[in-house]
């Protein structure tokens, strides 16, 4: 049903309510009963404000009756991550210490959205304290995968992947300290974007690792992606560490040509245990590349693993120095894998924290030198398998916990640690009707170059077009 | 770091008490990113300065 207002993509809808072809109230009807329906399967909201969203919808159709410019995303139904502070609502963090906790200021990236015109439907399932990749969550019940519900959504946008899929909202803020926005996208078959480090504003947005945490959206489509990114990057005031750089029209930037690219492949890290079904559509997609004009080169790239490890000790030790009182206070309050994976940072020296932070320059020079001397765009797989089951995945904090956590984000971690912007696509399905993703990296402020290769890319397949049997 | 080290930090430096079993969890972790760690602090110079990574990045910025 493509005609219905939740099937439209992003851009096409805000263009039709700026338009007066739908009218906000509308799509936020809509959304709401979608909503209303797959709620109990998927579990991806933990708050709906129903309320808040249909009048932020008539103060859309008013601004339009009134002959104003609502913005570009007039009328857009969102809903975000339920770590992004708004004055006077509960932000769980997906956590029972902060079940109850009222913000007392708004997040700049929603300011911004709401300025354009989008509408807030509520808070989404996460992990708690956006702390693991599997999609898990003890407080609020586990979201689940709209593709196969006992599948894991990914972690710790969880909701966020979930939501976008099943066409519950049209897009949503995630973070991403070290693939939280680029896992869900994978295991739910949209596309997301992690931005360079400090591209977008995390002024009143739940901190874990200040080093590390990035904001960025997720949408159906590359396309959709940069409209929300023309919204949400650039300076802000509230957030001295944000850049300076202002922000793009993404949008405009897909529709360039692409000009003969060079599309590297690595030759080693990046093929280690990689699922089949994986391998065939990374084939596959450089096929597509090939024809869009796009050069494949051959690229190898540094050691990984110090990039995973000082990333692991940077994480912990800023973490823990955020919930030391807590994990002194409260420790029973935390999920026991949650708590284990911050509390080792109690236990860190000082000295390694500061030459994992003293590294970080001199391994991203490395990097860079290596593949973007070699190529303009580095082709990865978002993670090695589609999405696993929720019950492989509950391991707790068991032993079994750092590698399994490791395997899900090896492929996201390094280039969190490296700070690059990333974004990740669906790129096929498995055997199994689960969708395979793929990361495309590109040089430090090199957004508006992956979302015009990914928007040429999705132009040439279909499978961002491809809506979960639910 | 043996569990005993590792549960008197705790005691002292935050007023933790850990069971045998956390202590030992956290121990295996420390052991894991620890030769990698020590590996690269060899390679750290004495101007080294965690700032730099900001200017890098821009150094590194996509030319428009």
């Amino acid at each position: 049903m493509p005609s219905e207002p939740t099937h439209v993509d992003l851009v096409e809808l805000a263009d039709q309510v700026r338009a007066r072809k739908l009218s906000a109230v509308e799509v936020a009807e809509a959304s709401l009963a979608r909503i209303a329906d797959k709620q109990p399967e998927l579990n991806c909201f933990i708050s709906l404000d129903a309320d808040g969203a249909m009048r932020a919808a008539r103060a859309v159709d008013a601004r339009i009756a009134r002959g104003e410019d609502p913005g570009p995303l007039a009328g857009v139904p969102l809903a975000h991550k339920d770590m992004f502070y708004r004055q006077g609502r509960i932000s769980t963090c997906g956590s029972k210490i902060r079940r109850q906790w009222v913000a007392d200021n708004t997040a700049t990236a929603l300011t911004r959205l709401d300025a354009a015109g989008a509408l807030d439907l509520g808070g989404l399932n996460m992990t708690e304290f956006a702390v693991g990749p599997t999609g898990h969550n003890l407080q609020f019940g586990a979201c689940r995968n709209p593709w196969n519900t006992s599948h894991s959504p990914g972690g710790s946008s969880a909701g966020s992947g979930a939501a976008v899929a099943a066409r519950l909202v049209h897009g949503s803020l995630g973070s991403d300290t070290g693939g939280s926005i680029r896992l869900p996208s994978a295991f739910n078959g949209v596309t997301g974007m992690k931005p360079t480090q400090t591209r977008v504003s995390r002024h009143a947005v739940m901190p874990l690792s200040g080093s590390f945490d990035c904001v960025g959206p997720l949408a159906r489509s590359a396309r959709d992606v940069a409209r929300l990114m023309s919204v949400l990057a650039g300076h802000d005031p509230l957030d001295s560490t944000s850049s300076r750089r202002p922000s793009e029209n993404f949008e405009a930037a897909c529709e360039l040509p692409v000009k003969g690219p060079k599309v590297g492949l690595p030759t080693s890290y990046y093929t280690d245990g990689l699922d089949p079904a994986l391998e065939r559509a990374l084939t596959v997609t450089g096929k597509v590349l090939a024809a869009m004009g796009c050069a494949l080169v051959e690229v190898p790239v540094p050691a990984h693993e110090p990039l995973n490890m000082l990333w692991q000790i940077i994480l912990s030790a800023e973490a823990a120095t955020i919930h030391r009182r807590w994990l002194i206070e409260r420790p029973g309050d935390y999920n026991p894998q949650v708590k284990r994976r911050i509390e080792l940072g109690l236990y860190l020296p000082a000295t390694r924290y500061l030459e994992a932070m003293d590294a970080r320059d001199r391994l991203t020079r490395e990097f860079a030198g290596m593949v973007f001397s070699r190529c303009d765009v580095l082709l990865t797989p978002g993670t090695p398998v589609p999405a696993p089951t929720l019950d492989e995945l509950d391991v707790g904090a068991s032993d079994k916990m750092p590698e399994l956590i490791l395997k899900l984000s090896a492929f996201t971690r390094p280039i969190s640690f490296l700070g690059l912007p990333a974004l990740s696509l669906p790129c096929g399905f498995a055997e199994n009707g689960l969708p395979l993703g793929m990361q495309l990296v590109g040089r430090p402020f090199a957004e508006a170059t992956l979302l015009r290769l990914g928007h040429h890319y999705q132009q040439a397949t279909d499978w961002h077009r491809r809506v979960p049997p639910i | 770091m043996d569990r005993e080290m590792l549960r008197r930090l705790a005691r002292t430096w935050h007023g933790i008490e850990l069971s045998e079993a956390e202590a030992d969890g956290i121990r295996r972790f420390l052991d894991s990113v620890e030769p990698v760690a020590e590996r690269e602090s060899r390679r750290h110079e004495f101007q080294d300065e965690p700032a730099r990574y900001w200017a890098t990045l821009e150094a590194l910025a996509e030319q428009h």
